[in-house]
């Protein structure tokens, strides 16, 4: 073979590694490489007024997720209570319902997600809003008022040992594990915030002023019993009146109503009650059975078929429906905080204070009058009419301390059925009543009709993914309530 | 909007610098050796032999006549090779002048044992002699012809040591191909694929409609028909010059090309039928029975076995049969699916034709193609609501008739225009439809397998929530309203790729590959206003969803490649490759939707609450490299290499990443001191090779950046625009780098009669992609970050023994034993933590995704009633503990995810003077569990047998009550023993007597008749030990679950050749 010149392939050869070097500048890696996502959004982009409040926005949609626009911790805390039973497939619906729920049950994991996602994001947007538009200032209060409402029903659902870490900045500075009643004092401060910015007289410093008053009221309770009159005197009827109520709402272009779409639209959820299964054969230590009730505040029915003999099953195929679709449309707006448990405070306030007599006065005054639950809404096909209560006969005074403990809370399950509140009751009743936390008069117990007996668990717990990303955190500190 | 042009920076940057070398370099006139390659046993004349010139750039191929010409041989002493498959390659010196021509017949004799001579790489073809790795090659133009094959996943399966290809069961499902076990943690772990040359996109999941798990990849878009061969390079020892994406394998497919001589037409005809041939197990229920009549008592199903122990199995008269009640213990069984009226299953049916021309001159050749592959697969209405539906006049959709079907059309263009010796290009044009019907089936709450597997123990169970029809045992929804939802997919697939080659010089040649593979997706989820059941409030107002998805892969491959033979240094030849190549990968959907339909609608704007949405992900990949090959005295190779990539998903604080590589192929039989005699004399050749390279996968295209994410929410009552805070990003982010050692020998004995070839490698990969979890605490949205934390090994062996035991006129027989065994093991997970799932753990020291529970460790029917309940089963709690001591989990390790040994033995006879060949292929797979996760749902709906059945084992009832009675909540028992033998495939080819051939003035023909998933052995409880509801989700975490098995596949096929 004739020799080519090893110089003139030498020199090819780095001529052409040249060439595709040369082509390595930075103008060409950039043309190259340069990969713009139109789906996703650079923080800087919300650096000006407009990004406030669009992040602001984004906020107040955490704090719909987290309560009745998402399966969140209202429906999970309910089926954990004795508000809610589960007939869907999902074992961790099963295993919540039935008392038992595991350190990585993932829905509740999404509920506790949820509700941390409103504290870093009412945190973004207070530092965007103060920087880019700090008036109006009841826009940054009502971001208080967001993220103590988070940190209130955090302490309300969860265990002992809930950490709240600072993730809104490029740095996260990871929390350590507080006990539900820290939590409710972080709460009822944020809260404090939202009352001190909104002195004024216009409609939204009015309407986050009353909010926040009774979040910080729920938290004092919270924290002890013994802040139940310091809780009454932030929510007079002179400053949150009886049909006052702040609301997440709902559309049929972004989200439904999560009380109307998960128990009444997806049937994955129905009604608890005393008697379950779909013989009804099985006896449950229920405190309140909200079926046999038949309370006008929880209109509670077996779903009828179109034949209308049979009763319609649940989305396991197994359980019967048990629906308050009259209560709650596909985006009938739900209140977060409302002038009703307002009166509720002051009635346990007045309980507390031994003024039996005031209590059930106040009592009776909400059942006197036909309170409006829940407003019209439009739904696919019509309009959700909403639900007024009718005027309910007085109730009498059970003569005893723990009877009118009962009664008490027995009104509040029924004023406040599936807004997030029975659970941080039936904690509190154990924890400042001294109910005992696997009596029938808290927390489900006996034989759960799916399968096995029901458990111990009176909180959700804080879970798995918390212990495993936050260094500081290594489980609850206590399950109790 | 920015446009980039990166064809005509990178083309435009070589070929000028390739220009203006040339231009410096004389051109030699050289000589011309011209001559004819003839079979060596009767002197016929071979067609597509390679002769290539040693040592320097020129090649060519024999025509239809055996002849060939090589012009531009540098004069001088130069040395000829000449390779064929099935044929022994040959080797010969001449000697030629500047303008002389000489003349070189060469005979071949043929290979009993037949390997593909020449394989791809990322630098071009090359010997396999002269490759340090192990690469595999499947003949598939072949395969087509005699054994049932529907897509790629079938012609990978069993074939390929080390390979383990998972198929779906529903027609047109995906396919899940893992090359030497799992790498990566959090990424994908698919390999690559290249056809032509060029960049394919293959994308697992490819669909916007959750039909519940058996959704296809775009792999399926090919025919085999189309197909040549494909070639496997199994990991970053080979792939690296592959890049950034490459670590877990490149499967190269090469098209059929067009062969000079007359026109060749080939027509093939395939006809069949598919039947699930499973046994599915019954429904259970403790029922009552009516003590004097026998007739069933109102049912329930409350009545299990447990309670029955208890003695609180109550009637309707509240009393035991102890008590002297009813009672409810009676067990009654039932399945629609094994009631021939009621069953959703069926016989499906195949039919496929393909035509194919190949001709061309010595200048230009073609091959043009056209396929169908037309199958209905087995789901569909059940008998009994089809005929009331005929009976009350209603009419039923075509889908819901036949809910899974698939169409594909397949068209092929291949043109190779030799236009002068120094220059040559290949247009490889592709298009393909495919229209896909896939039924709602498993994980989906509507699907068919939750309402027959999810059943009572009996027929009349009344009827469907909301509506007057029957259930007729099915859980919720019968087929008739399940498949009332139509779930379409059409795709339109255009593959180009052009290839240039030049050679400027006898010892230089170019190569410029340039394609790009588009996806148009256009699929409908439509169900009517008033059909189906009310699964939810809205569902009977109906839906129509219409998503729209185009997926381009453009790809560059440019490269030259130097050779240098000094003539002092005959013994030595060297080769110089550089290259660069990108890659541009965009996909772009867009999704419009319309809830409440007006009735007889089916479009989304005609939905009374329309909405949109849309999404894109980008990644681009551009990478140099480098590469020098050496020869010494042509048996012994050494090459070195290394390449650089840049990547759109790298984060900002790094730039470039670089994975060298180097291996060695040395063929020690023909060495002069290898041994001639005795035991050595039955070494036909021996070839020990070893390999080290690099190679990554990269991360997400948006998972290096901190992001906010925009939508929509109803805030106060009006629907307003938000942003959120999304993802953490990770400034530090790098692709995930995996290294790997090979080493193993290639061998022929016995006169080339057998092939034993033994393979060892050893990958590690580090930096590893981890998607840390984020502490809920943080609040963002995303839940996980990736992070560079991880180390992976895989180990193991791979065997193959092969060749052609017996080769007489009236019988011969041969057989191919492939065998691998890997193990897998997680090295670190650097800072974070074990990632403990309900099922799959992803622990230090133990195997990705392992199996973990806490376990079974025996029972004990304490009261001797044959009825196990709570505390009657014995479970080991075992800890688990981060490395800070901290308690993360309660499980011990129950066994891989996936096969980690597998075994294939392929095995033909032929008779009757080679007329008739009756060929097997058995695959065994072992080393594994496999999550019975459908039983594991009938244990909780309930409706399982040890929920129920009193001749349950106690191994059963453990496993029921372990997971739904006892506090440990462990599902142990649902984690059965994966291994199985399957009777994969076998076929009877018959090559029709050439009398009939000639009447029907074909060239030749044959008959087939083939058979795939005959039959199988397995201790599996389950179904079928491979079966994956998610197979084509593309993740790692398998089991089977409320899916049906894959159908078996029974095939006539007509090949006929003019």
């Amino acid at each position: 073979m004739r020799l080519i010149p090893y110089r003139g392939r030498a020199v090819a050869t780095l001529a052409i590694a040249a060439a595709t070097l040369l082509a390595g500048c930075d103008k060409t890696k950039s043309a190259l490489l340069e990969a713009v996502d139109p789906d996703i959004i650079d923080p800087s982009s919300v650096q000006s007024e407009a990004g406030a409040i669009a992040v602001r926005n984004g906020a107040l949609s955490r704090l719909r997720s987290a309560t009745a626009g998402g399966e969140s911790s209202w429906l999970f805390g309910g089926l954990l209570a004795d508000e809610w039973a589960t007939s869907s497939t999902f074992v961790q619906n099963d295993e919540t319902d039935q008392r038992r729920i595991q350190t990585n049950n993932s829905t509740v994991n999404s509920t506790l997600r949820l509700l941390y996602r409103v504290r870093t994001a009412s945190n973004q947007a207070i530092g965007l809003l103060n920087k880019y538009r700090p008036t109006p200032v009841a826009d940054i209060a009502e971001m208080y008022f967001a993220r103590g409402f988070a940190e209130l029903q955090l302490a309300s659902d969860f265990c002992n040992g809930i950490p709240l870490t600072d993730g809104a900045g490029e740095e996260v500075s990871f929390g350590m594990p507080l006990s539900v009643k820290e939590v409710f004092t972080v709460a009822a401060a944020s809260f404090d915030t939202a009352i001190a910015m909104t002195s004024g007289t216009d409609a939204a410093s009015v309407a986050i002023n009353r909010a926040a008053r009774i979040g910080k009221a729920r938290a004092l309770l919270g924290v002890s019993l013994d802040n139940a009159a310091a809780a009454a005197a932030l929510v007079p009827t002179s400053i949150v009146p009886t049909d006052y109520h702040y609301d997440v709402t709902s559309s049929l272009t972004t989200s439904s109503n999560i009380l109307w779409s998960q128990p009444a639209s997806q049937m994955r959820y129905v009604v608890s009650d005393s008697v379950q299964g779909p013989s009804r054969n099985i006896l449950v230590g229920n405190a309140i059975p909200f079926l046999s009730a038949r309370d006008p505040r929880v209109p509670a029915h077996y779903r009828i078929a179109a034949n209308g003999r049979d009763t319609v099953k649940a989305q396991d195929g197994n359980t019967y429906v048990i629906s308050v679709d009259s209560l709650w449309g596909q985006t009938t707006a739900v209140a977060l905080v409302s002038g009703i448990d307002a009166r509720l405070i002051e009635a346990e306030a007045a309980l507390k204070a031994g003024q039996p007599g005031t209590m059930i006065s106040i009592l009776n005054d909400l059942r006197g009058t036909p309170r409006v639950i829940t407003a019209s809404s439009p739904t696919a096909t019509g309009t959700h009419p909403g639900w007024t209560t009718p005027v309910m006969p007085a109730v009498a005074d059970p003569g005893t301390p723990d009877g009118r403990v009962n009664l008490l809370f027995r009104e509040a399950a029924f004023w406040q059925f599936g807004r997030g509140v029975r659970l941080g009751n039936l904690r509190r009743l154990i924890r400042d009543y001294g109910r005992a936390a696997d009596g029938s008069d808290t927390f489900p117990t006996g034989t759960h009709y799916k399968s096995g007996t029901f458990g111990t668990d009176v909180n959700l717990p804080v879970t798995t993914d918390e212990q495993v990303g936050n260094p500081n955190f290594h489980g609850c500190t206590d399950r109790k309530a | 909007m920015r446009f980039v042009r990166p064809r005509s920076l990178v083309t435009g940057a070589v070929f000028t610098a390739l220009f203006t070398l040339v231009s410096t370099v004389a051109a030699a006139q050289g000589g011309t050796i011209t001559g004819t390659v003839t079979e060596q046993a009767d002197g016929s004349p071979l067609q597509e032999a390679r002769v290539i010139v040693l040592g320097s750039s020129i090649f060519t191929s024999t025509n239809a006549t055996g002849k060939y010409t090589l012009r531009g041989v540098p004069a001088g002493p130069v040395d000829i090779r000449v390779i064929r498959v099935g044929y022994t390659e040959q080797k010969r010196s001449i000697r030629v002048a500047d303008g002389e021509t000489v003349t070189l017949d060469v005979a071949m004799a043929k290979s009993i044992v037949q390997l593909q001579e020449v394989v791809t790489t990322a630098t071009g073809e090359q010997r396999r002699a002269e490759v340090g790795n192990a690469v595999e090659n499947v003949n598939v133009s072949k395969l087509t012809e005699s054994a049932p094959i529907r897509n790629v996943g079938d012609i990978l399966t069993g074939r390929i040591p080390g390979v383990v290809v998972q198929s779906g069961s529903q027609t047109g499902s995906g396919t899940r191909v893992r090359i030497r076990g799992i790498s990566s943690i959090s990424l994908s772990n698919d390999p690559i694929y290249v056809i032509d040359g060029v960049r394919m996109s293959s994308n697992s999941n490819s669909t916007s409609i959750g039909n519940g798990g058996s959704n296809p990849n775009r792999i399926g878009d090919i025919s085999p028909e189309d197909i040549e061969n494909i070639e496997i390079v199994k990991g970053p020892s080979a792939a690296t010059l592959y890049g950034t994406d490459a670590a877990n394998g490149v499967i190269v497919i090469t098209t059929k090309k067009g062969r000079a001589g007359q026109a060749r037409w080939n027509v093939s005809a395939e006809g069949g039928w598919l039947q699930d041939l499973h046994d599915y197990p019954p429904n259970y229920t403790l029922a009552g029975v009516n003590p004097t009549t026998g007739a069933p008592l109102v049912l329930s199903n409350q009545c299990t076995l447990v309670k029955v122990s208890q003695g609180t199995c109550t009637g309707s008269d509240r009393k035991t049969r102890a008590e002297g009640g009813l009672g409810y213990d009676s067990l009654r069984t039932f399945s629609p699916i094994n009631d021939s009226e009621l069953s959703p299953l069926h016989t499906g049916n195949r039919q496929a034709y393909s035509v194919n021309l190949s001709a061309g001159t010595d200048a230009i050749r073609y091959f043009l193609s056209a396929t169908r592959d037309d199958e209905v697969g087995v789901l569909g209405i059940d008998n009994l609501e089809r005929r009331l539906a005929d009976q009350a006049g209603r009419e039923l959709h075509d889908w819901q008739i036949h809910p899974n079907t698939r169409l594909l059309n397949s068209f092929r263009g291949n043109i190779s225009a030799q236009v002068n010796p120094k220059l040559d290009a290949n247009v490889s044009f592709g298009y393909s439809t495919v229209e896909l019907r896939s039924a709602f089936e498993s994980n989906a709450t509507y699907g068919i397998g939750s309402q027959a597997f999810g059943g009572p123990g009996y027929r009349n169970n009344g009827l469907i929530s909301g509506l007057t029809d029957s259930l007729y045992g099915y859980r919720a929804g019968t087929p008739e309203k399940v498949f009332t939802e139509k779930n379409q997919q059409n795709v339109n697939r255009m593959i180009l790729s052009s290839n240039l080659n030049w050679r400027p010089t006898s010892w230089l040649a170019t190569r410029a590959n340039v394609g790009t593979d588009f996806t148009d997706r256009n699929e409908q989820d439509l169900h009517m206003n008033g059909e189906g059941w009310p699964i939810s409030a809205t569902y009977r107002n109906g839906f129509a969803g219409n998503y729209r998805t185009n997926i381009n892969t453009l790809s560059a491959d440019l490269g030259a490649t130097a050779n240098y033979n000094p003539s002092r240094f005959r013994w030595l030849g060297s080769k110089t490759t550089v290259g660069t190549q990108y890659t541009n990968y965009r996909l772009d959907q867009n999704a419009a939707e319309g809830q409440t339909l007006p009735p007889g609608a089916q479009t989304a704007s005609s939905g009374a609450t329309p909405s949109a949405s849309e999404g894109t992900t980008i990644q681009k990949t551009w990478g140099m490299f480098v590469e020098e090959a050496v020869a010494i005295r042509d048996r012994l190779f050494l090459t070195a290499a290394v390449r650089t990539d840049q990547n759109s998903a790298f984060g900002t604080n790094f730039q470039r990443v670089y994975y060298p590589k180097g291996s060695l192929s040395w063929v020690l039989s023909d060495e002069d001191f290898f041994p001639k005699s005795n035991v050595f004399n039955q070494i036909s050749s021996l070839r020990l090779r070893a390999a080290y390279g690099a190679s990554g996968v990269q991360p997400g295209p948006n998972d290096a950046l901190r992001t906010y994410t925009a939508s929509s929410a109803s805030i106060k009552g009006t629907d307003t625009p938000i942003e959120t805070f999304n993802a953490l990003g990770n400034a530090e982010l790098k692709p995930e780098r995996s290294t790997e050692f090979e080493g193993g020998f290639d061998s022929r004995l016995f006169g080339n009669r057998i092939q034993f070839d033994v393979t060892y490698y050893r990958r590690k990969t580090k930096d590893a992609l981890i998607s840390a979890i984020i502490a809920p605490s943080v609040g963002s949205g995303a839940t996980t970050r990736n992070q560079n934390l991880g180390g992976i090994e895989n180990k193991g062996w791979e065997f193959a023994l092969g060749g052609q035991l017996i080769d007489r006129k009236q019988l011969g027989f041969d057989f191919l034993l492939n065998s691998s065994l890997n193990s897998n093991k997680v090295l670190s997970l650097g800072d974070t933590p074990p990632q403990i799932g309900t099922t799959y753990w992803i622990v230090e020291g133990y195997p990705i995704n392992g199996i973990w529970a806490k376990p079974i460790t025996g029972w004990h029917d304490d009261n001797k009633d044959g009825i196990l309940t709570a505390g009657e089963v014995d479970i080991k709690y075992d800890t688990l503990f981060d490395k800070t001591g901290a308690a993360v989990g309660v499980g011990t390790f129950r066994g891989y995810s996936a096969p980690r040994y597998q075994t294939s033995l392929t095995s033909g006879i032929e008779l009757f003077n080679h007329k008739v060949r009756i060929q097997n292929l058995f695959d065994w797979r072992s080393g594994n569990k496999w999550y019975n996760n459908n039983e594991r749902i009938r244990c909780t709906r309930p409706n399982c047998n040890s929920m129920y059945n009193p001749n349950a084992s106690f191994e059963e009832q453990a496993m029921n009550i372990a997971a739904n009675y006892d506090d440990a909540k462990t599902l142990d028992g649902f984690y059965q023993p994966g291994a199985f033998v399957k009777w994969r495939e076998a076929s009877v080819t018959w090559q029709l007597p050439e009398r009939l051939v000639a009447r029907s003035r074909a060239r030749n023909a044959n008959l087939v008749f083939s058979a795939r998933n005959l039959k199988q052995w397995t201790n599996y409880r389950g179904n079928d030990p491979e079966s994956d509801y998610a197979v084509g989700n593309g993740n790692d975490t398998p089991s089977e679950f409320q899916n049906f098995a894959a159908p078996t596949y029974f095939i006539f096929r007509l090949n006929l050749g003019f």
